[in-house]
């Protein structure tokens, strides 16, 4: 039999080995293609060829012969002998056992001795660190049990840190799901769904399509302090900013991928409505008074009409990815910024076309709003008791409100 | 599908074409700038499934080149597309045998909307 993995199963995942039913067992010997080394991950993809099997010896002379039990996720080719997975995941071997797993299990630290992860079937789980320059991308999942150095990880799913993030400004965090960790420190780090932090962000760029919290549970310092945060779904510490007035930048109510698919997209595709909405300002008098045109007029007329069609069509197609977005997105944007305890001075709060900085420490709880009445527009922190402080504000260029425009009919 | 377009207008010829390739994916298009051209292709690529003619052609005009694949093809769907809008010559160009009639300045929704007339009417003559 092929050498042995010391990794050891998971537990409670689809491919559990001690599932009963998808298990079957063959007499003989298991020669697995390409190498195989104790300890070794190997990652296969569906229908990949694992293994051959060798039938026992057929005289009979062995009373026991060896058996190799066949687990979820591989299937045995009778006619050719050959174990083929039935499912892209982790192969794994131990006591005469083979299975996929879909979840990559690293029971320690991920480091060097490992290297990169690129697991595309499942969740990868690390019970350890990750170290610095590492790169772990998965098509699930991503669960670590210790802190992410200066590392990057990918997830199509969430993503959750026992402990923290030093990123040392090179380490990067993105999931198209939830994000949660610990503390966050000079990192970046994107999420598709909310952004959880337990602690303490300092000196990082976030940026979460969903709500971003930072110190929800009680007992938790929930300090945002430097750098750049934006929450398309609303945002909330208990601490923002530092006594000692750094600059901090905080941003709620709009969704980065919107404004980036607008950027794109927006301008070129006004550009070509404009242009179309040109060539019918100059043929309308011509069809409303065909009789009258030449047939080299005519002609050029439905050459016309022929561009103007393009070019609606390449607008339209432009902003087919626009508004998608924007439907999903727009119903639940909410530009407000809720601080539990204290803000401090050096705070640059973004809501929506209007940005204003705080001059003073001033406690929680404040709801930080946006106020827009009759000329007056500003960035308005709201007491627990209703007293609103106007802070300095300026009015600042509000790209929703251009796409908000543009999905008029 | 095999769908010949005649027209002495390179860019008429290409628009007719981007609308049709936008209703019928895989058409096999063969284009002609005159009905000399268009009866030639015709003897060397046998019968084709949708015709656009265009009147005012040099060498022989639309008119002509309509009678003409009358003389011997009485099925194939011929839609005339060209300047002349007055009720006399759609008159004749129907007598003449074409299924359809689109007078230019058109729009490629009104060319798609009378291609489709038109195929819809013969399909069902033919059935």
């Amino acid at each position: 039999m092929g050498s042995a993995s010391t990794l050891e199963p998971p537990e409670g995942r689809a491919s559990d080995p001690d599932a009963p039913s998808r298990e079957i067992t063959l007499t003989g010997q298991i020669e697995f293609a390409g190498r195989s080394e104790p300890g070794a991950l190997r990652v296969v993809a569906a229908d990949e060829v694992i293994a051959r099997v060798i039938p026992a010896n057929a005289t009979g002379a062995d009373p026991a012969p060896p058996t190799i039990t066949i687990g979820p996720g591989l299937r045995f080719d009778e006619p050719s002998s050959m174990l083929r997975a039935t499912a892209g995941g982790c192969l794994r071997v131990a006591d005469r056992r083979v299975w996929i797993d879909q979840t990559l299990h690293i029971p320690g630290q991920l480091d060097i001795s490992i290297g990169n992860i690129d697991f595309p079937h499942g969740d990868v789980r690390i019970d350890g660190n990750v170290a610095d320059l590492l790169k772990v991308t998965a098509g699930g999942s991503i669960q670590v049990g210790g802190a992410v150095e200066a590392a990057e990880l990918n997830a199509s799913g969430d993503i959750r840190i026992a402990g923290g993030i030093l990123g040392r400004d090179k380490g990067r965090c993105a999931a198209r799901g939830s994000i949660h960790c610990r503390f966050a420190e000079n990192a970046t780090i994107s999420s598709g769904g909310d952004l959880v932090i337990a602690e303490e962000s300092s000196h990082s760029n976030l940026a979460s399509a969903g709500k971003l919290m930072i110190g929800a549970d009680a007992g938790f310092k929930g300090a945002l302090i430097a750098g750049r945060a934006s929450a398309a779904r609303g945002l909330s510490c208990r601490v923002l900013g530092s006594h000692a007035g750094v600059a901090t930048f905080v941003e709620a109510g709009t969704d980065a991928e919107l404004v980036a698919l607008w950027a794109s997209a927006g301008p070129r595709s006004q550009d070509l409505r404009a242009r179309a909405k040109q060539i019918r300002d100059q043929v309308g008098p011509l069809m409303r008074n065909q009789k009258h045109l030449t047939r080299d007029q005519k002609e050029k007329a439905t050459e016309l009409l022929y561009k103007m069609d393009e070019y609606e069509a390449e607008a339209e197609q432009l902003m087919k990815a626009v508004r998608a977005r924007y439907a999903k997105v727009s119903p639940h944007l909410c530009p407000e910024v809720q601080v539990a305890e204290m803000i401090y001075p050096g705070v640059t709060i973004r809501l929506r076309g209007v940005e204003g900085t705080t001059t003073r420490a001033l406690r929680g709880p404040l709801r930080i709003v946006r106020e827009d009445r009759a000329g007056f527009r500003a960035v308005v922190l709201v007491t627990e008791q209703g007293i609103k402080i106007a802070l300095p504000s300026t009015i600042v260029p509000d790209p929703l409100k251009a796409i908000a425009d543009a999905m008029q009919p | 599908m095999k769908i010949l377009l005649v027209d002495d207008s390179r860019t008429m010829r290409s628009i007719q074409r981007k609308v049709l390739e936008s209703m019928s994916a895989g058409a096999d298009f063969t284009e002609a700038a005159d009905g000399v051209e268009a009866l030639a292709a015709i003897a060397a690529k046998g019968k084709f499934d949708l015709v656009l003619v265009d009147w005012n052609m040099p060498n022989m005009d639309g008119h002509t080149l309509v009678t003409r694949i009358r003389e011997k093809d009485k099925a194939t769907p011929l839609v005339m597309v060209t300047t002349e809008a007055e009720k006399q010559r759609v008159l004749d160009a129907i007598k003449a045998g074409a299924n359809n009639y689109v007078v230019k300045p058109f729009t490629p929704e009104t060319l798609s909307e009378k291609v489709k007339q038109t195929l819809e009417k013969c399909a069902a003559k033919a059935a």
